[in-house]
């Protein structure tokens, strides 16, 4: 009992996580229609910049600032210099496209960064939380643990997914990429700037991927593929959540995150209850993840949070 | 003239839709453009709001709007319903009214007189518009484009696919506005209501205008009659 409660604990930041890394993969795609596989490392870019900017200036503030503005310019770059160009390719044509960015931004990094993994400050300093539930519940006596600095980041991760969701659900350009992404021809026609929508999505989307890349920094060190596992956990979320909801990509998230952390428990007793002392459960956290995108793509390929009234919203 | 073009032409790609139309729509006028499927009536409204990308001259009120994106041509008060509604089906229906008035207008008073000429779309208000009839969302489509209080109404095809008692209901619709002063330029497939409504027409023919006047005059038209009234 407590140990599923603590798997909940241990999953919920994580997939907090997941759900920021979702949420730029499903705005792009929502509104523009276009994939990104180049989503985790665009966001890398951005975190290189910032691990400059603290290099140079010492503020972690100015560096978290112009990490994530480099991120933006870079999205809003990408849709006005190379998408603009491309517009109504077939999507294996855009996969490959993307696809070529990835290449270009995990080269660009080496060249510029060197191969040695860079140091960011923390940006949160808290204690770990230690919960002891009453003896009535918890008769082992065991506590829940949290460390400070997961906390923290699960709140930042959380707090910035949902304030987007809330900017695209009612700010007026936020509605103008929604009904956008609902129907070109009638966002045109009321006079909706659909090529600003589309430049929106793409640098608000790669912003995310900044921050998230900045809230894993502290544990993943700065390297060219620091993202490239959480972009699959986030495409994972997108899945889930219907892929071209930014909502149900940050939902999707959570519930991926903490999924994850039961499945791998189960497995953990179940390897046990066998006798199988010698696999680690937690080698099977990723291959959980892909069994999870196939199960959700046979099962329900819409997700859970698509929409009611066509393929692409 | 309101509106005036001259050798305006769209193309998708090397396939020529509209090749070179001349049209005009002069204040507090109706004018409506009648033809085939493929004549190229769909391709001129959605070249004159700049949906799709045209060439050739477009004057509006004393200024050229050839080149113009579609929301500054929103902005200058030509604003087009397209055909087949293009309304937001996720969002509700006074959503998408509020979004009529993205570029001008003002929410207050168009969602006043949408609700007044459209009392149902207020009993529907908080619905998805993706659930509306067929009917309800051409009414929808109506009155999101009055919202940014157009000073030239483009209508594409309202009637098409309503049933003939809403496509009575449309044209008086299009008749009060008539009375209020907007000038109106409308493509329909219904030509005989079309022809009896409008206060000038222009045939379309692959393309090019092949004959105008006068409502009444070309609905007597023996030619007109036989290839566009079937009678």
């Amino acid at each position: 009992m407590v140990s599923i409660l603590q798997a909940i604990v241990f999953g919920l930041p994580q997939g907090a996580l997941y759900g920021l890394m979702g949420f730029g993969i499903s705005l792009i795609f929502g509104t523009c229609g276009v994939t990104n596989f180049a989503q985790g490392n665009s966001g890398m870019i951005g975190v290189f910049v910032g691990w400059s900017i603290l290099a140079v200036t010492q503020s972690l503030p100015l560096a978290l600032v112009g990490g994530v503005l480099a991120g933006g310019l870079l999205g809003a770059g990408i849709d006005r210099v190379l998408m603009k160009r491309v517009k109504g390719l077939s999507p294996g044509g855009m996969l490959i496209i993307t696809l070529g960015l990835l290449m270009i931004f995990d080269g660009m990094a080496l060249i510029i960064w060197g191969t040695q993994p860079l140091i960011f400050k923390d940006i949160f300093n808290a204690p770990p939380i230690i919960a002891f539930l009453p003896e009535s519940v918890n008769p082992e006596g065991m506590p829940i643990i949290l460390s400070g600095n997961d906390l923290w980041t699960a709140v930042a991760a959380a707090a910035i997914s949902f304030g987007l969701v809330a900017f695209f659900r009612w700010s007026k350009p936020g509605v103008a990429a929604k009904a956008k992404a609902q129907d070109a021809a009638g966002a045109k026609a009321v006079g909706i700037d659909v090529a600003a929508a589309d430049t929106l999505a793409w640098g608000v989307g790669v912003a995310a991927a900044v921050t998230a890349g900045f809230l894993i920094a502290p544990k993943s060190t700065v390297i060219p593929t620091m993202l490239v596992t959480l972009q699959l956990y986030g495409f994972t979320a997108a899945v889930f959540g219907g892929f071209a909801s930014p909502l149900g990509a940050v939902i999707g998230g959570l519930l991926l995150g903490v999924i994850e952390k039961l499945v791998v428990l189960g497995l953990e007793t179940l390897l046990l209850a066998l006798g199988a002392s010698g696999v680690n459960a937690l080698d099977f956290q990723l291959s959980v993840v892909l069994i999870i995108i196939i199960v959700t793509l046979a099962l329900k390929p819409t997700g859970l949070f698509a929409s009611k009234f066509k393929g692409k919203v | 003239m309101v509106l005036e073009t001259r050798g305006f032409s769209v193309s998708y790609g090397r396939i020529a839709a509209l090749k070179g139309v001349d049209i005009a729509v002069g204040e507090a006028e109706a004018v409506t453009v009648i033809g085939a499927n493929g004549a190229g009536k769909s391709s001129l409204m959605n070249g004159l709001a700049g949906i799709v990308e045209s060439s050739g001259y477009v004057g509006y009120k004393g200024r050229e709007l050839s080149d113009a994106p579609s929301h500054e041509r929103v902005k200058a008060g030509l604003v087009l319903c397209p055909e087949g509604r293009r309304i937001f089906p996720e969002l509700n229906v006074e959503e998408n009214l509020k979004l009529g008035a993205y570029r001008r207008g003002s929410v207050r008073e168009g969602l006043e007189k949408a609700y007044a000429l459209f009392p149902r779309l207020a009993e529907r208000r908080r619905q998805a518009a993706g659930y509306l009839s067929g009917g309800e969302q051409q009414m929808l489509a109506i009155g999101r484009a009055l919202m940014a209080q157009p000073e030239l109404l483009m209508l594409d095809e309202p009637s098409l696919g309503l049933a003939p008692v809403l496509v009575d209901q449309v044209f008086e619709t299009l008749e009060r506005l008539r009375a209020e002063g907007i000038p109106i330029l409308l493509v329909e497939q219904n030509a005989v209501k079309a022809l009896s409504f409008a206060d000038r027409a222009y045939i379309l023919e692959n393309g090019r205008v092949v004959m105008e006047g006068r409502g009444k005059e070309l609905l007597a038209d023996e030619r007109v009659k036989s290839a566009y009234l079937g009678m």
